[in-house]
């Protein structure tokens, strides 16, 4: 049986293994743009088509904008324009240092004997992998033959428009801007704004977050739970929160919603998956797994490494050692509060560890308990042995955040100190013209406000509807 | 005197009544340092030799290079006063001796920060105004400022003895100059008159103005010369004081005062002032600096000054010094102007309670203030921080107006965004040490009491720049202080190594503490933006920070300007957003505020933390607005407290509190970087006209709304003729005749506006005020150095934001190039998008 799946689950490069699941597909055949990054189960046959591109005005772009014949070009392709790659190498026989590059995926040379071994490219590729493309670049999955000089001082002349963060990625590589050919017209295209500078700031953002939302935007690629859970530590050890939430397919809107979180940090496709956020559409700043990891370390540090996307990479980043340092800090008197920090893009001081503080004085963070009819605690997510507590979205919040200084909860601050409405049942008291006399009764009413209850769970398939 | 100790000055910070404290405010080389040599000398703590020269205040050493005061310093002085003097106060004291706090003050206008945060510690003010020169730009702007914070002036006009020895007029000459300088200090007093302050305007027959001459260390009031002349006439003392100024006149053929010019005969009349008190100081400038050797003796006798061994060997200049030294000295002058004339503690924040503290003015806090209550809750305002000596940390330099602050003691540290009730910017922590500040040098102290200055340690990781100190749990601010010049002139910082960026943030941290006024954060395309008032400020920013604060090379752009987004009319059409899932609508309407308003925003006037019926007063009052609006702001931005307001006119639409979150949370996400070219929006108000809204509460969420209503923002904002404003300097140039060409040719070609020009009377001077674009004015005052020969030299404060003309989607307009030079800058697509972007068809 063969299920045709469209509208992928996360990022289009990336293999919809989870699609493919729910089908209990036992072969996935990947068609058109690909990243290839390895994912966890399926078996993959890959078909990159071939785009349009008028292999006349490449070679015209390529003369004009690499006028020196003896310039070291490494020709990188889209994977639906790989096609192209060799047959222009052939009409610009007078440069004498080109690269070609080609697919490539770990599992084919056998390096990496997890990978589901039927993973499958189209075979005009392949054959000349074997031979003469025996280098794994550092350009990611491409291979290439041996370099005639280091590769930052080759000119990047790509095929096809990657998406920005490969683009950014790219550049770093590389010691001048790339040479970017839009399918399109098949004429160079403007590289565009982006640029390492505003990553720099949104890292320091993240360092003055005191929320942090993890954003999973892949669940297939490999490597990408144990990025997760790696992340959850070093955002815990940094004495900050954090929520690992997944909307879909992000968008402005909906990660609009949820305004505890100060920062994201997107766990997606290095290729498709990153979100780099251009126009300043989105609320809150959004960063890579690899820029947190920088951001979370104790000193500042930018610049002198590369730009990381890959998840492997990222893992496998020299953990910080100074976090010890932290826990130093914290044995201070307990009633104290730790100092601020200095955020230099805003310029402040913002208090950005607020469960430094929590753990040194030995307070829980808790999320949410419910109390469930019969008396019994039922807890969502984690939380403390503390005493079960009927907790109202109404009024007091406050309550929630500071309650019996036990619990901490950054969420319960939040709505605490920056939020006006204060909950379903509200609207109707007029704060401006309440009367003196019915103040008691209308508080009252107001602060019972509406209780929480435990709602569907489940996949959209199937919901389980809680038994009451 | 005797020098006096720590437990003295600890003693007296007890007798609270006793105390002064007192910044010396003035323009830039006007001598304010000068003149606090010779009160610090005084004290014991400089030689006399050196008074006037070594300039005790400024420490550091480019202060001392460059000739000017650049941080504010603080002193504390003992003076002790005759009973006599102490019957003439107004108000309670107890006993003779008397603590002075004193805080020199930078005078240059770039950085009048320094001056704010040193007025609002004190609760008087020594204002100095060169004879010569006369009132200048910098004199008001400090006047204004110290009026504002309700302090109390007294002043002095310095310098005569370059219009004696330079200028070589005449007694009535000096007289006649001296009133007018008088006239033009009082007339701006009287320009900024308030209520609970009282008349203050300065008077010499009051004794409220002192005459003299820092450098040669001499000054005289005239309340000195009448004490001297009642004793002699056997007049009462105040009358003696009234005669001495003004027209007043003494016969001497007759012996009988008269207020008419001439005698009997018609013969003119020499002006008491003149003949009493001007006679003998000219009379020994004539004999000392004409050399005649056989008059200064004769003289010196009848003024009953004796020169000691080694002194009567010196002639000339060096003598006019000893003599003048001896005969006035300028302590005694200065001294008792403060003890006699400046309110203590007590009395000051009697009135200045209700403007120093946000709260309500019956709470536990306001009546300590109010009172001055040693035994009441701690609230203590840090004003500035002051270097140490160990790198990277600060003292916290404040007053306490109430209570009394220790060692040891757990204090709540609020800062500037704290609100009662809320944990944001609030910190709780141990003070671990309280120091006094002495010029260069500190004393440790155990404890101050309310009314008194004072320095602490291991507060300054909490607090940026400035905040509260509190024990009281209900505490709310006490006010932020509003800064009259604004960090207009910006330049990017970066890091030659990348491996020191460590160290340029940490260096940006400490510049940013170690300066009221500057600021340092980060633009949209990543680059480390440095913002000072002026070139000079920030001038001495970076070189501070290179090699100070960081200590490593840096890589520092031109500096360029912020400019404000604006509108100038009304959104031509009602401006719609319609939410991601389309089930939201938010219609809008912007429309520009006035000047007035956003004036009385940026000062504090009108704020967000004004209770909303006072606010809605003051709109309806003072501004025109109407009183339903005034009352329905929803908030202001960018970051709570901008010029910009969101006011609320929908009428009865449901669910509508619980977007407000939302709606102020886009608001100030929008105001902040503008739609056309990323700058903060100033000026704009936008009125909400109808929300149409989900009925489910999940459609109308945070992620619908926010987006929303950013883009309804920018829409209005674009329908209602968007307009840039740039900032603009108030240029006040003094030169010679010969020079005003060259200094239209300049301002001419910076697209300057002369306001006026005029001729100091009695001088050969000529001020020049300008207004001239911030943009315009870097290299301004080489140009003109160059044009004008070297004697014209511009003294620059911002003055006010000014709507350019044409618009600034129009490329071929003057906006139009600056906003898209700065979208290229920032890496922003060059052609500002249309409202059509943000905007929704119904």
């Amino acid at each position: 049986m063969v299920f045709v799946l469209g509208d992928t689950s996360y990022s289009e490069c990336c293999v919809d293994e989870i699609a493919a699941q729910h089908v209990n597909a036992d072969v996935v055949v990947h068609i058109g743009n690909a990243c290839l990054n390895p994912v966890v189960h399926s078996p993959v046959i890959y078909l990159f088509g071939e785009g349009k591109l008028d292999l006349d005005l490449c070679v015209k772009s390529f003369t004009e904008q690499i006028p020196d014949t003896r310039s070291h070009v490494v020709i990188v392709a889209e994977t639906p324009f790989q096609v192209y790659v060799e047959p222009l190498k052939g009409r610009l026989a007078e440069y004498v240092n080109i690269l070609t590059t080609v697919p490539f995926l770990s599992s084919f040379t056998g390096q990496d004997p997890s990978a589901p071994s039927e993973t499958i490219m189209p075979a005009t590729l392949t054959s000349s992998i074997s031979t003469t493309h025996t280098q794994v670049s550092a350009i990611p999955h491409r291979a290439h033959p041996q370099l005639q000089t280091d590769l930052p001082s080759y000119i990047l002349f790509q095929l096809g428009i990657p998406p920005p963060p490969a683009q950014l990625h790219l550049s770093t590589l590389f010691s001048r801007p790339p040479i970017i050919i839009d399918p399109e017209t098949s004429l160079p295209q403007s590289f565009g704004n982006l640029s390492l500078a505003r990553r720099y700031r949104m890292m320091l953002s993240a360092r003055a977050a005191s929320t942090i939302g993890i954003l999973v935007n892949t669940l297939s690629l490999r490597s990408s739970s144990e990025l997760i859970l790696s992340l959850q530590g070093i955002i815990r050890d940094a004495g900050k929160k954090h929520y690992v939430i997944a909307v879909g397919k992000p968008n402005v809107a909906k990660l609009a919603n949820f305004d505890v979180v100060d920062v994201w940090v997107v766990v997606g496709c290095p290729r498709g998956g990153m979100i780099l956020d251009r126009e300043g559409d989105f609320f809150k700043p959004l960063v890579t797994p690899f820029e947190l990891k920088l951001a979370m370390k104790r000193d500042i540090s930018w610049g002198a490494e590369e730009w990381i996307l890959e998840f492997d990479k990222v893992l496998n980043l020299k953990e910080d050692d100074d976090q010890n340092e932290y826990e130093a800090e914290e044995n201070s008197v307990d009633d104290e509060d730790a100092p601020p920090e200095f955020d230099p893009v805003s310029g402040r001081y913002v208090a950005s560890r607020p469960l430094q503080s929590a753990k040194a004085s030995r307070k829980t963070h808790i999320d949410v308990e419910i109390e469930n009819g019969d008396g019994e605690m039922n807890t969502l997510n984690f939380s403390s042995n503390g005493s079960s507590q009927l907790i109202s979205v109404s009024g007091n919040a406050g309550e929630l955040a500071t309650r019996g200084s036990q619990h901490y909860s950054t969420a319960g601050a939040y709505l605490q100190s920056r939020r006006f409405w204060k909950g379903l049942g509200s609207d109707f008291a007029d704060d401006d013209e309440s009367d003196p006399e019915n103040v008691d009764t209308e508080e009252g009413e107001r602060r019972k406000g509406t209780k929480l209850e435990e709602g569907r769970t489940g996949i959209a398939r199937g919901y389980v509807n809680p038994d009451v | 005197m005797v020098n006096f100790t720590i437990d003295q000055i600890r003693g007296l910070m007890d007798k609270v009544t006793n105390v002064r404290n007192m910044s010396v405010i003035a323009h830039v080389d006007h001598g304010k340092s000068t003149l606090t040599d010779s009160l610090v000398q005084r004290a014991g703590i400089i030689s006399a030799a050196k008074a006037g020269e070594a300039r005790f205040t400024d420490t550091r050493q480019d202060e001392q290079d460059r000739g000017i005061t650049i941080k504010s310093t603080a002193i504390s002085l003992f003076a002790e006063m005759s009973d006599d003097d102490v019957k003439d106060i107004k108000q309670k004291t107890n006993g003779n001796e008397f603590l002075v706090n004193l805080i020199d003050s930078p005078g240059h206008v770039d950085f009048s920060s320094e001056v704010t945060a040193a007025l609002r510690v004190t609760d008087g003010a020594l204002v100095v105004v060169d004879c010569v020169e006369g009132v200048c730009v910098q004199t008001e702007t400090v006047l204004r400022q110290a009026l504002g914070e309700r302090i109390k002036p007294v002043c002095i006009i310095n310098k005569v003895d370059r219009a004696l020895l330079e200028l070589q007029v005449t007694k009535e000459d000096l007289y006649q100059s001296f009133a007018r300088t008088v006239e033009s200090v009082n007339v701006i007093i009287a320009t900024y008159y308030d209520k609970a302050l009282g008349d203050v305007q300065v008077y010499p027959d009051k004794g409220t103005i002192a005459f003299g001459s820092g450098l040669h260390g001499w000054a005289f009031t005239v309340r000195q010369f009448a004490v001297k002349y009642s004793k002699k006439f056997g007049v009462d003392r105040d009358k003696m004081m009234e005669r001495l100024w003004g027209d007043n006149y003494f016969n001497p053929a007759t012996k009988k005062w008269t207020k008419n010019g001439t005698d009997a005969k018609g013969k003119p009349l020499e002006r008491a002032f003149n003949m009493f008190i001007l006679d003998p100081i000219f009379r020994i400038f004539d004999a000392i600096m004409n050399y005649k050797k056989d008059q200064i003796p004769v003289l010196l006798e009848k003024l009953e000054i004796s020169l000691k061994g080694d002194e009567k060997e010196l002639e000339g200049k060096a003598l006019l010094k000893v003599v003048m030294r001896k005969f006035l000295p300028a302590a005694d002058a200065l001294l008792e102007m403060m003890v006699l004339h400046l309110p203590s503690p007590v009395t000051a924040q009697a009135y200045r309670a209700a403007a120093l503290y946000e709260g309500p003015a019956d709470d536990e806090c306001a009546i300590a203030i109010r009172d001055c209550d040693p035994n009441g809750p701690l609230m203590l305002y840090v004003s500035k921080m002051v270097p140490t000596s160990d790198k990277g940390r600060f003292y916290a330099f404040g007053r306490v107006f109430s209570g009394t602050v220790k060692s040891g003691m757990k204090v709540r540290i609020q800062g500037p965004n704290y609100q009662p009730g809320k944990k944001e910017d609030l910190f709780i922590k141990a003070i671990q040490r309280t120091v006094l500040m002495m010029g260069r040098f500190i004393e440790p102290i155990d404890d101050v009491p309310a009314g008194n200055i004072v320095g602490l340690v291991g507060v300054d990781q909490f607090l940026l720049k400035s905040g509260t100190l509190t024990t009281s749990e209900t505490a709310h601010n006490l006010k932020v202080m509003k800064f009259s010049v604004s960090p207009v002139v910006q330049v990017a910082v970066e890091v030659k190594n990348a491996n020191d960026l460590p160290k340029l943030v940490e260096g940006l941290k400490r510049l940013s503490k170690s300066d009221p006024c500057v600021l340092t954060l980060m633009n949209e395309a990543g680059e480390h933006i440095v913002a000072g008032t002026g070139e000079l400020h920030l001038e001495i920013c970076l070189k501070d920070l290179e090699e100070d604060h960081a200590g490593i090379p840096l890589k520092i752009s031109p500096p360029v300007v912020s400019y404000r987004e604006t509108v100038s009319a009304e959104s031509s059409m009602t401006a719609l957003s319609k939410s991601p899932n389309k089930h939201n609508r938010i219609f809008v309407k912007a429309t520009p505020l006035d000047e007035e308003v956003n004036t009385a925003i940026e000062s504090g006037k009108v704020s967000p933390r004004d209770d909303f019926k006072a606010r809605a007063r003051v709109l309806a009052d003072e501004f025109g607005w109407d009183v339903t609006d005034g009352r329905k702001i929803w908030c202001f931005g960018p970051d709570g407290t901008g010029a910009n307001l969101v006011v609320d006119q929908t009428k009865a639409v449901q669910y509508l509190n619980e977007i407000k979150d939302s709606c102020v949370a886009a608001f100030q996400w929008a105001t902040k970087e503008g739609p056309i070219f990323g700058e903060n929006m100033r000026g704009v108000r936008i009125n909400i006209l109808d929300v149409v809204l989900h009925a489910d509460a999940i459609h109308r969420g945070g992620g619908q709304i926010i987006p929303t209503m950013r883009r309804v923002v920018y829409a209005a904002a674009l329908l209602a003729e968007p307009r840039i404003q740039e900032p603009v300097f108030l240029v006040e140039i003094q030169c010679p005749e010969s020079a005003i060409g060259g200094i239209y040719s300049v301002l001419n070609k910076k697209r300057g506006q002369v306001l006026s020009e005029e001729q100091r009377p009695g001088t050969p001077l000529f001020t020049v005020k300008a207004y001239l674009p911030v943009n315009e004015s870097f290299g301004f005052t080489g140009e003109l150095r160059q044009a004008t020969g070297g004697q014209a030299f511009p003294q620059m404060v911002f003055d006010h934001w000014a709507t350019m003309t044409g618009s600034p989607l129009d490329t071929s307009t003057k906006p139009g190039q600056i906003v898209a030079e700065a979208r290229k800058r920032h890496g922003l697509k060059e052609a500002v998008p249309g409202y059509e972007e943000y905007y929704d068809k119904l």
